[in-house]
């Protein structure tokens, strides 16, 4: 995994042997098949091991008419089942509810975050669930959580959703009923109210932001975040006037999107590429992202691209500005690029690439935190020095 | 409630002499101490280290366009301190000089800035491209919930051009009146400075010396996140 010296070429010698396995992976793959040779070939791009997470975003951040989505969406869901077996190689559980099916029917609001699709599964499981006492009910949880999350090893707010679920769960205060059935109605109820703080952290997270975007202002935004699209929103509602330039996020393509949006709002937009992010950036007043997971040292996980823009902004002097959820923050402390699980996403480049070159999938990167200057939560706005002392009370 | 109202009252006036008698002990032999205009705390940290038998010399930078570095001058010079007085323009050729910058603040934000008085920014990047440390000390009644969205304009203010300009001479180029609409001449007297966290070193406070990253803590202390999320239903149509 370390191909940082000349070792390569030792490696590839010990791995010309090896071809990427034809199945689904659900653990994350085995170091050697990382640098395998990508081959275009569209059969072997369905089986190649993608990131479930990234699927899900592709296929919410497609550029497709919202009509077009719904009637994916209601197709979806009638043949939830079988499309459920397609992307997920075996279902985890024998019994009739399946929490993985439960999750994919959340799952497939573009509206809904990850981790509250995930809590809202979980809530449906306490409801199915044929528990009699509190214990039983917990290693239920504890199952279908564990269920949940190796569905998708990659998705950083998944885990950190499941795992504040379950943190809740087992605090002393929901226990403290005597009458099994009204603790149990309890943390049902609980887990609805937590589905209601996906939209409500948005709005708070939009109104924080307000006085940070000023007339006259230009915004640099990356790919196509839920959050920062709600900031920009309220911010237009608000009739403040700026202006965005939006980088186009390969291999996504999720920037096209945004634009597509504030255009409907109004807002100035202009797509640049990627590599004009540097050229862009001394117009440039202040970047907004969102992310996919917050860590220990304050820094963020996020689309690929996030890393390269923030030292940018850095040595521009810039602020860099980022909107997450606080049900985001992980415990994770990566010290480099390379030190999470790598969450893989096949390129397309348009043309056939020789067997013999490699190709760089991983979908996202770690930023760390001095090239950060704030972050907007829906627990008010933190600097990164602030976050592990936020996540300490969160997973207390 | 009175009584309350009366012990802020009398906080507020005496805490500079705690500051003093924790932190003069500090690190202050034999050296160049750089400071700019005048603030109350910064001469009894002086004064204070002064009665303490340390030795040093202050070069105070006089702070225009009200120039109080003079009245610090003439302070310092009352309690035998040996004092050099610059102008506000000579801060970058004499801080190769001076071993520490000593500060106040009119306000510390969220992040770890500093609202201070006019040049204060001058003085800090000065400090920061000769490895001088650059120390605020700010009383607990300094510090402020907000984050600096707009840190030009956030608590600050702009005075009047007649600090700068006398009347009479100019204002002919400054008559809205006279002539043709509005005048070419503008005067921007700005009351105080933004110096961002990272350019300070240390913030002593009467609760100890600190990081800038630490000082969220101190004002987790004495607000509450229920003061800060501003629930502007009107506007955002919630």
């Amino acid at each position: 995994m370390w191909h940082r010296s000349a070792s390569f070429i030792l490696d590839k010698n010990q791995n010309d042997t090896v071809y990427p396995a034809d199945s689904v992976t659900l653990t994350p793959p085995p170091p050697s098949s990382i640098s395998t040779p990508q081959n275009p070939n569209p059969n072997l791009n369905r089986n190649m091991s993608m990131s479930a997470y990234y699927q899900t975003r592709a296929a919410h951040h497609g550029v497709v008419t919202s009509d077009w989505l719904a009637q994916s969406q209601e197709a979806a869901t009638r043949a939830v089942v079988t499309g459920g077996q397609e992307i997920v190689d075996g279902g985890k559980s024998g019994r009739a509810f399946s929490v993985i099916d439960e999750f994919n029917n959340w799952r497939k609001q573009p509206d809904l975050a990850e981790a509250v699709a995930a809590i809202r599964a979980l809530a449906a499981v306490i409801r199915n669930s044929e528990a009699k006492t509190m214990m039983e009910l917990e290693i239920e949880l504890k199952k279908a959580s564990d269920s949940l999350k190796s569905w998708d090893t990659t998705s950083i707010s998944l885990t950190a959703g499941c795992d504040l679920f379950m943190r809740y769960v087992t605090r002393t205060s929901a226990l403290e009923y005597e009458d099994f059935n009204s603790a149990r109605s309890r943390l049902i109820e609980r887990a609805e109210k937590f589905g209601e703080i996906s939209y409500k952290a948005r709005k708070i997270i939009a109104m924080l932001s307000q006085d940070f975007i000023f007339d006259g202002c230009t915004i640099l935004v990356h790919g196509f975040s839920r959050v920062v699209m709600e900031v920009l929103k309220m911010a237009a509602q608000n009739k403040k006037l700026f202006r965005v330039l939006c980088t186009e996020g390969r291999p996504d393509r999720s920037g096209l999107r945004l634009a597509n949006e504030l255009a409907k709002l109004d807002v100035p937009v202009k797509l640049l590429i990627d590599s004009a992010v540097a050229y862009t950036m001394d117009e440039v007043d202040m970047v907004f992202v969102g992310a996919d997971g917050v860590v220990e040292s304050g820094g963020i996980i996020n689309m690929m691209g996030t890393y390269q823009i923030a030292l940018v902004a850095h040595s521009m002097n810039k602020p860099v500005y980022v909107a997450a959820e606080s049900y985001k923050f992980a415990r994770l402390y990566p010290l480099d690029q390379k030190d999470m699980g790598p969450a893989l996403r096949p390129i397309d480049f348009g043309v056939p690439i020789p067997s013999k070159v490699e190709v760089e999938t991983s979908a996202r990167d770690y930023t760390p935190p001095q090239y950060l200057t704030l972050l907007f939560t829906d627990l008010g706005v933190l600097t990164p020095s602030v976050v592990s002392d936020e996540l300490i009370q969160l997973y207390l | 409630m009175y009584m309350l109202i009366f012990k802020f009252v009398i906080y507020v006036s005496s805490y500079h002499l705690l500051l003093p008698l924790i932190l003069a002990i500090k690190c202050i032999f034999s050296e160049v101490i750089l400071t700019l205009g005048s603030s109350r705390t910064v001469s009894e940290f002086l004064f204070a280290a002064k009665e303490k038998k340390r030795s040093f010399r202050v070069f105070v930078a006089e702070g225009a366009p009200r120039y109080q570095g003079h009245l610090l001058a003439k302070e310092l010079v009352a309690r035998g301190l040996q004092t050099t007085l610059i102008t506000d323009s000579a801060v970058f050729a004499m801080i190769s000089r001076v071993n520490m910058v000593i500060v106040g603040a009119h306000a510390v934000m969220a992040n770890g800035g500093v609202i201070a008085p006019v040049g204060m920014n001058l003085v800090a990047l000065a400090a920061q491209k000769h490895a001088v440390p650059f120390v605020v000390l700010a009383g607990s009644h300094k510090l402020c919930p907000l984050y600096p969205h707009n840190p030009e304009v956030l608590l600050n203010e702009l005075r009047s051009p007649s600090e700068l300009l006398d009347f009479g001479e100019f204002s002919d180029c400054m008559d809205f009146g006279s002539g043709s609409g509005s005048p070419l001449l503008h005067v921007v007297n700005p009351a105080f400075d933004y110096v961002p966290p990272k350019l300070v070193s240390l913030f002593i406070t009467d609760a100890g010396g600190h990081n800038p990253s630490y000082m969220y803590r101190l004002i987790a202390d004495y607000y509450s996140a229920d003061d800060l999320v501003v629930q502007r239903r009107a506007i955002a149509g919630n």
